[in-house]
């Protein structure tokens, strides 16, 4: 068996969010990793894995993420709003993540960021959070 | 007779001991992952970030000008970035005023030099690289750090940690990042994706700085009490 990294917690993310209709109809501009396209409408949803760090025993590996998942928006209501279905989405949720079991998810704290303008002028609202994630998965074989 | 209210005492002076050395070695870290941008050209791509290694020589090299006698007097340009320092005649200027005309000198020569390639003279490397000649000349790239102006490397030169505060029974120390962009870098904007280097710092350092603190209570309990088992729990 092979182990495996960060990658599928990112991918598992990605799924829970995309499974919330709620959520999915409430952001235009889509989910990006990192930093969304110039010309990507408002709403929409951008994450990033903050750090990630591995913790061995005898038989298994345990990998601690944690990623931070904002929202932009031109409007704060709408900014907030979509913040908080991110939250009901993965807060506490068992996340399928390929090769690994999902221990925790759990949201620990907001991102103290304000508003800012955006190249075109408008005034962009960004509100997220970081969340801590913990998997399980057992070592490869030699 | 044990006197349980003293050694709670020696515990609690022990763990913020050790709290104050943990904060260092998260400073440490957080230096070590911030990102810094090189105005010199020389690397071949352009921007680059500035390895610790790089860091620690300029840093030392400083260091080494005081320890041999006070303030540099001398600084020449062209080595600006490498922190090559003559010490001789008396300065001029202040050292922050001369810093500033090293670097518009770099400035006059990045552009005398564009000036000769648009004349069709073949290229001659230049000190700064454009994007160095560009926060140069916008002045995004003179920064003050302990009041020593220089160019680059602000984020991770003023990251420092505060001495444990203590109230009550709770003592709490702050690794703290106070340049005005450090939150862009840390969490990212609209126009920039972040580089988090505070938070994976302290996630990194966790178990270590719980390690520091157990071993700085241990260290405080009273020897000789040889049928005492203790077992030491940190929680950060």
């Amino acid at each position: 068996m092979v182990t495996t990294t960060v990658a599928p917690v990112k991918r598992a993310v990605v799924q829970k969010l995309r499974a919330s209709s709620l959520l999915m109809a409430a952001i235009a501009g889509g989910i990006h990793e990192a930093i969304a396209p110039r010309k990507v409408k408002y709403p929409f949803i951008v994450y990033q894995i903050v750090a990630g760090s591995y913790e061995y025993d005898w038989t298994g590996m345990m990998i601690k993420a944690l990623m931070d998942v904002s929202t932009y928006a031109v409007n704060p209501v709408d900014a907030n709003n979509i913040d908080a279905l991110i939250a009901g989405a993965l807060n506490d949720a068992g996340l399928t993540i390929d090769g690994q079991v999902s221990l925790l998810c759990r949201r620990v704290g907001d991102l103290p960021t304000g508003p800012d303008v955006d190249s075109e002028g408008k005034r962009i609202y960004q509100v997220g959070g970081t969340y801590s994630i913990w998997t399980d998965q057992p070592l490869g074989t030699p | 007779m044990i006197d349980f209210g003293e050694i709670l005492q020696g515990v609690f002076e022990g763990a913020v001991q050790g709290l104050s050395q943990g904060a260092q070695v998260v400073a440490q870290r957080a230096k070590a992952r911030a990102p810094v941008r090189s105005t010199f050209s020389g690397s071949g791509q352009g921007v680059r970030t500035k390895t610790a290694g790089e860091i620690e020589a300029v840093r030392g090299a400083r260091d080494a000008v005081f320890k041999a006698g006070g303030p540099p007097t001398v600084v020449k340009p062209e080595k600006m970035g490498e922190a090559r320092i003559v010490t001789g005649k008396k300065p001029p200027t202040h050292w922050r005023e001369r810093r500033l005309a090293a670097a518009s000198k770099l400035l006059t020569q990045y552009d005398v030099e564009m000036s000769r390639r648009k004349a069709g003279y073949a290229p001659q490397k230049t000190a700064l690289s454009r994007r160095g000649a560009y926060e140069v000349r916008s002045g995004r790239a003179n920064s003050a750090t302990w009041e020593h102006l220089k160019v680059g490397g602000r984020l991770r030169g003023e990251i420092y940690a505060t001495d444990p505060s203590v109230s009550g029974d709770h003592a709490e120390a702050w690794v703290i990042s106070p340049t005005e962009y450090a939150k862009y870098m840390e969490f990212g904007t609209r126009h920039a994706a972040a580089h988090p280097f505070l938070r994976p710092a302290a996630e990194e350092s966790r178990s270590e700085v719980a390690a520091m603190v157990a071993e700085a209570v241990r260290g405080a309990l009273p020897h000789g009490s040889t049928n005492v088992a203790i077992e030491i729990m940190v929680r950060l």
